[in-house]
């Protein structure tokens, strides 16, 4: 896979470290997906581990000590968090910090850096050979809580239970957070168990932007994490899935304000799609940005909705419509938003709409790939998919996509679940 | 020959160039290699401006106008839509309003001139209508909406209200469907004939732009104005708080907490002002921070988790710091908040504890200059205060332990006020 920004070497059978110089920012940004299959039980397991990893280590026995030696570092930030791409699940470990000419002293930042990580994989905390259980207890009650938070905001809530509905059964109705309750039952032997399973099975995508010694760095984690890398975790392939023979609709109540509307279609486009750059444009005509005609018209025309947008993912071909209503205008919404689908379907695209998207999207590669952080984001899904990993590609690609073409991808889509969260019933 | 003035700091590699337009506009251009741009165009006029003298005429309006402003003038009188012009052009453009505040900006990374002409263009084209203002009712109507189920937003402002009692800092940004219903075309007018003056406005860049050719377009499209008359009266504002707490009730899965310390003793110049805001933010982290006994005390207890936040509010008329997370002990950790503030004041700083805590804002303070919006955005908030963000890294390595016991010499646990957001029963 060449690539312009990026180059990527496979240090083992299980590791592989994509490397890109950045000199616009002021900061390294290191990054380590640890790669699993989505369900309820891996994402449980995984965000607890998240909470527990990087917060203590043999040579750090107290969190006090640990963000001490951290802040000392010049302020490295080291921390875990986990993520769903379509079917896989990311436990993420990132390391973002200064480079070392914006230390007033100097120091070698990444060698701290990969210090820490040492200690955190092969020195972790352990009381008679498993994680210390009160702090399983504590960081479980921590990684609950943040599986809960869903609730908190409804228009994430909303889109989460559409998903939820929407794949019932399968892997991606799990949420990358984990269930609550199953991260309560967890306990210290399980959770220690699941940590060596991670560091010994779990494939791993190591992301560097910024600047040091790419050579030294590939030694480094070749050295750290080949004292676990053993037997690889085939992750299974992503798969669209199936919609029912008629549109599946689905309301659900709670005491808000505003309601929220979740389409949900199926697309055969994945990223390894022939025509996936073809939807993409298609989509972004659609429902992605204020150029869209669902900004222009849902929003804007009719004035239904301030927000209102259409999210693909990629992986396994899930499109997903949001709009923020009033309830009693859901009939106009959901009326106007089919419209204009299948106006997008038609090819019903004037030149400069078309046109738009199509810059919309360059400039936003463009801008993804100028940012450590957001050139990981935008690599990782393609580097897991087994894709160019290249924004002059992509930009080449999609602006050789032809309006009949873009058009004929969404006719592709098929609606399988719509649903809404609006205010309770009188 | 360009006009700009250059400024370089060399510690955290930045430089910016400084130009007093003809038309009494500040142009402020913060060169970046790469191709992102980010290019700002911002008026000293929030959701606080309320209330003001034109001549001798004294206006008041309706909570909300300064954001509702802001959406409508991407409206064009010849139709065309504003969104699409930056599109065209590959670039991306949005706007946002705070308390003090409105800012228009675009994003791109090609075309930056021809981008910087249509944002100059459109920001200085207002054009509203009986019809528009009516449109806007409803998109803006559901944005209400929306935030009035946020608890971030109540909780902010639920504080706010508590904090002060006058000040119109406590004024919720986007209004409430009520007041925006009492907006017309005329008083939109008189909002933005008297604050979208060039005098009143600054244009920051960041990024590949050639400064002869944004002094071009600054020359192409802004008027030379007759001077700005507007009398702006600082806020009137008593030492006291308003209320010691309010307590809401919302569908949410853990109780919230704000806890916010007003601060009363402002004033100084830049430099003093400069100090203050370094001082305050090591002071904060040595005391609530990640490395805090504070912190870990609570985190370890299962009291306080990784949400906690602390975060300084700074402007020319008022200032506070707000102590913000989740947890099952909300009213506990208030109360621990409050203990804190009071006990810190008579306590000892160590050396160790003073340099850990300064070494983590000054990393912070480095990293939030990576992207050119965040720099263009918090350069713009720093012009309108009358200050040099970049001057900030330099004053805070430059801080002595002294300065900040100076400055936790004025937390002040009476000036202390909180907001709740509880779980609704049933929960």
């Amino acid at each position: 896979m060449q690539s312009t920004v990026f180059s990527r070497l496979a240090l083992s059978e299980s590791l592989a470290l994509s490397f890109s110089k950045n000199t616009l920012h002021k900061t390294n940004y290191l990054t380590l997906f640890f790669r699993l299959p989505l369900s309820d039980e891996t994402a449980s397991e995984a965000s607890l581990l998240a909470h527990l990893i990087t917060n203590l280590s043999a040579d750090y026995p107290s969190m006090y000590d640990l963000r001490r030696a951290k802040a000392a570092l010049w302020g490295a930030e080291i921390a875990a968090s986990t993520s769903a791409l379509g079917d896989t699940l990311l436990l993420t470990v990132n390391a973002t910090y200064l480079k070392d000419r914006y230390a007033p002293k100097g120091e070698n930042i990444t060698a701290g850096v990969l210090s820490f990580l040492r200690s955190f994989f092969c020195r972790p905390y352990l009381v008679d050979g498993t994680f210390d259980p009160a702090l399983v207890r504590l960081e479980a009650k921590n990684a609950a809580d943040d599986a809960r938070a869903v609730l908190n905001d409804k228009s994430r809530l909303a889109r989460r239970r559409h998903v939820e509905i929407m794949y019932e059964g399968t892997p991606f109705a799990a949420s990358s957070l984990g269930r609550a309750e199953l991260i309560e039952s967890l306990t210290a032997d399980k959770l220690t168990e699941s940590f060596y399973r991670l560091l010994s099975s779990a494939p791993v995508e190591a992301i560097f932007v910024g600047e040091t010694d790419e050579e030294l760095l590939a030694q480094e984690l070749s050295r750290l994490m080949g004292e676990f890398q053993k037997t690889p975790l085939t992750i299974p392939a992503p798969t669209v899935g199936t919609a029912p023979e008629t549109v599946r609709c689905v309301t659900e109540y709670m005491d808000i304000n505003q309601a929220h509307l979740c389409l949900g279609l199926r697309s055969p486009s994945l990223r390894t799609a022939p025509d996936y750059f073809a939807f993409s444009v298609a989509n972004t005509v659609f429902g992605a940005g204020t150029t869209s005609k669902l900004f222009m018209n849902v929003r804007e025309k009719l004035s239904l909705c301030y927000r209102v947008a259409s999210i693909y993912s990629a992986q396994n071909g899930f499109l997903q419509i949001y709009a923020g209503i009033d309830a009693d205008k859901r009939s106009a919404a959901e009326d106007e938003i089919l419209l204009q689908l299948a106006n997008t379907q038609n090819g019903e695209i004037a030149d400069d709409e078309f046109q738009n998207a199509k810059n919309t999207l360059t400039n936003a590669i463009r801008t993804y790939t100028e940012s450590p952080d957001s050139l990981a984001a935008w690599a990782i899904p393609r580097i897991l998919m087994g894709v160019k990993v290249d924004p002059a590609y992509e930009i080449e690609r999609l602006s050789a996509v032809g309006k009949d073409e873009a058009a004929e991808s969404f006719r592709r889509l098929v609606p399988d679940t719509f649903y809404c969260l609006q205010k309770e019933e009188l | 020959m360009s006009r700009f003035i250059r400024q370089d700091y060399p510690q955290i590699g930045e430089s910016v160039l400084r130009l007093m337009h003809k038309s009494g506009l500040r142009v402020f251009l913060i060169p970046r290699q790469g191709k992102e741009a980010f290019a700002l165009f911002g008026t000293k006029y929030g959701a606080m401006d309320h209330r003001f003298c034109v001549g001798e005429r004294e206006v008041n309006v309706p909570d909300g106008i300064a954001h509702f402003l802001e959406h409508k003038l991407f409206e064009n009188e010849d139709g065309t839509d504003t969104f699409s012009r930056f599109a065209a052009l590959g670039a991306s453009a949005n706007a946002f309003t705070s308390n003090e505040m409105t800012a228009y900006l675009f994003s791109t990374t090609g075309n930056y001139h021809e981008s910087l002409e249509v944002l100059l263009d459109f920001v200085t084209h207002p054009y509203f209508t009986p019809a528009t203002v009516e449109k806007g009712q409803g998109i803006i109507g559901q944005e209400i909406r929306m935030y009035e189920d946020d608890p971030d937003y109540r909780l902010y402002f639920g504080l706010l209200n508590c904090l002060y009692r006058e000040h119109p800092i406590k004024i919720d940004i986007a209004g409430t469907v009520e007041s925006i219903a009492k907006i017309t075309d005329r008083t939109l007018y008189d909002c933005y004939n008297t604050f979208y003056h060039p005098q009143n406005m600054a244009l920051v860049l960041c990024g590949p732009f050639e400064e002869d050719r944004v002094e071009a377009v600054c020359d192409k499209v802004l008027k030379v104005p007759a001077p700005l008359e507007l009398t702006r009266t600082p806020p009137y504002e008593p030492r006291e708080i308003a209320a010691p707490r309010i307590t809401r009730h919302f569908p949410v899965a853990m109780a919230q907490f704000a806890v916010g310390l007003k601060e009363t003793e402002l004033g100084g110049d830049a430099d003093a002002f400069l100090k203050r805001v370094a001082a305050q933010e090591v002071a904060l982290a040595v005391h609530f921070g990640r490395t805090s006994p504070f912190f870990n005390r609570l985190y370890e207890a299962g009291t306080l988790s990784e949400v906690f936040s602390t975060t300084y509010q700074f402007l020319n008329s008022c200032a506070f710091t707000i102590f913000q997370g989740e947890s099952d002990e909300a009213e506990t950790v208030a109360k621990e908040i409050r203990n804190t503030l009071k006990s810190v004041k008579n306590a000892e700083l160590s050396d160790e504890d003073f340099e850990i805590a300064r070494r983590a804002t000054y990393s912070n303070l480095i990293q939030s200059l990576n992207s050119p919006s965040d720099v263009a955005t918090q350069y713009l908030s720093f012009a309108f205060l009358g200050l040099d963000l970049f001057r900030l890294a330099e004053t805070v390595a430059n801080l002595k332990k002294e300065d900040v016991i100076e400055r936790i010499s004025h937390w002040d646990e009476a000036l202390v006020a909180e907001s709740f957001i509880l779980p609704k029963k049933g929960d």
